[in-house]
């Protein structure tokens, strides 16, 4: 145990770099896939045809393909295409950016739909145009349904983030590959178990951040509809 | 635009479609393995004890928040040091189980909460033993209950499954690269292996939906 306690310090500010490394990724491609998720979203919940058809087109493909082919295709295949240089970090951040945004897409479509059809009468009613109704009666109860699946689109963004190893990028998974590459006497399991450890880490704080979202929102007074039980006459 | 040519690709077909038998094998191996593991630890997850819920709670928590990728490494390279080689086949289903299972408990334990009350307490004051609540009251109402989410799960094995590659086992995604890479038609290559991997899991999705459609018939609802 102290042989592993002292490599642990050797190689934990490599993995303090590698986790920088994946932090930022994530940033990037969450602040990319949540703006992609929010048009892509609100075109698939459109009620004209040519914004819903294209958006469904882009959920249904991008969730329907591994990530991984995804991040292949954008670093092995779009630089043969357009004969352009696509450095590791622009293809992983795009291809993390694209399916983090479809998923997020239906997150919001499901969230914008769940805003109760009276509200949107109410909203006619008092003579509210469709961006105005939009903005001040549907999205502010649309983006508090959304924060837990939104929440889990977050982590698994973060999650996937490893992928970009495979494709020989140094953010948290390759540096600890590397680690056990260079010095096999570090033991495989310790460094790979911490660098999960950091994951579970990260995957803690956005969650956080999360509820701490939600509790902040919530509006005092409000109940939120929620699919309950069906209780039986027992 | 360098020139497409999918015609390149006709020698390989063949080999492209055994990759994704593979890979419809390993999920489906995966799906078999993590439903039983998820069922009990949702029984666990949802226990009056605190010594069963704690650990599967454990469970559910780390590997829902560790990358998959890390948790095959983890099998792959970490475990051999303490004398336990798992193969690259067997390391790859442990890791897409340990991970399916983790996200089947949190469907199963969401359905066990939306069984009503009433269930339980009618089936016990019929005199049924234990096993039998289970077995023929509760179990069936879960697995209609949760049949959608479970759907959803069995597209997130199918598409986790890709993930095996990097341990070399010949499954869709990896055999797509090694063909590009041998024959430098990446762009089509993955184009075709999206394409298969698009159809597989819209296919199911069809299927899941008819299914769910003949499950609900046959459940009584308020």
């Amino acid at each position: 145990m102290m042989t592993h306690a002292s490599q642990l310090s050797d190689y934990a500010p490599l993995l303090y770099q590698g986790a920088k490394v994946t932090l930022k990724l994530t940033v990037l491609a969450l602040v990319f896939g949540s703006v992609l998720g929010l048009i892509a979203g609100l075109a698939r919940s459109s009620a004209t045809w040519w914004l819903r058809l294209p958006a469904m087109a882009f959920i249904g493909t991008f969730r329907s393909i591994p990530i991984l082919l995804q991040l292949f295709f954008a670093y092995y295949a779009l630089p043969l295409l357009f004969k352009i240089d696509v450095p590791q970090y622009a293809a992983a951040t795009l291809a993390l950016s694209v399916y983090c945004g479809a998923y997020m897409a239906e997150v919001i479509r499901s969230a914008v739909e769940s805003v109760d059809q009276g509200q949107r009468a109410g909203a006619m009613a008092l003579g509210l145009g469709r961006v105005r109704m939009f903005v001040y009666v549907i999205w502010p109860q649309a983006v508090r349904v959304a924060i837990p699946a939104g929440v889990g689109v977050f982590v698994m963004t973060l999650k996937d983030s490893s992928l970009a190893s495979v494709i020989g990028y140094l953010e948290l998974t390759g540096t600890g590959l590397a680690v056990r590459e260079i010095d096999p006497a570090s033991g495989s399991f310790s460094v790979l178990v911490g660098v999960g450890a950091i994951y579970f880490l990260f995957a803690w704080v956005i969650s956080f951040g999360g509820q701490l979202a939600e509790r902040r929102l919530r509006i005092p007074g409000m109940i939120q509809e929620r699919p309950r039980p069906a209780m039986t006459a027992a | 635009m360098s020139t497409l040519d999918f015609g390149a690709l006709s020698p390989y077909m063949g080999t492209l479609l055994d990759a994704l038998r593979v890979t419809l094998e390993i999920s489906v191996l995966a799906v078999i393995c993590s439903l039983p593991i998820g069922l009990g630890l949702a029984f666990l997850r949802t226990s009056r004890h605190l010594a069963l819920r704690i650990p599967a709670a454990i469970y559910v928590e780390v590997l829902r928040n560790v990358p998959l990728l890390v948790i095959i490494y983890i099998l792959f390279y970490g475990l051999p040091g303490y004398g336990l080689t798992l193969g690259a086949f067997t390391s790859g289903i442990a890791a897409l189980t340990l991970n399916g299972s983790a996200y089947l408990t949190e469907v199963f334990r969401g359905g066990l909460i939306a069984i009503p009350r009433g269930q339980f307490e009618a089936a016990r004051s019929l005199g049924l033993p234990q096993r039998h609540v289970l077995g023929s009251v509760v179990i069936p109402q879960l697995f209609r209950i949760t049949f959608p989410a479970l759907g959803n799960q069995v597209v997130g094995l199918i598409l986790g499954s890709a993930l095996v590659s990097v341990i070399g086992i010949n499954e869709l995604t990896h055999v797509s690269y090694v063909i590009g890479s041998r024959t430098f038609r990446y762009f089509e290559v993955f184009v075709v292996a999206g394409v298969l991997y698009l159809v597989a899991v819209q296919v199911l999705n069809r299927l899941w939906e008819v299914a769910g459609r003949r499950l609900r018939k046959g459940m009584v609802r308020q």
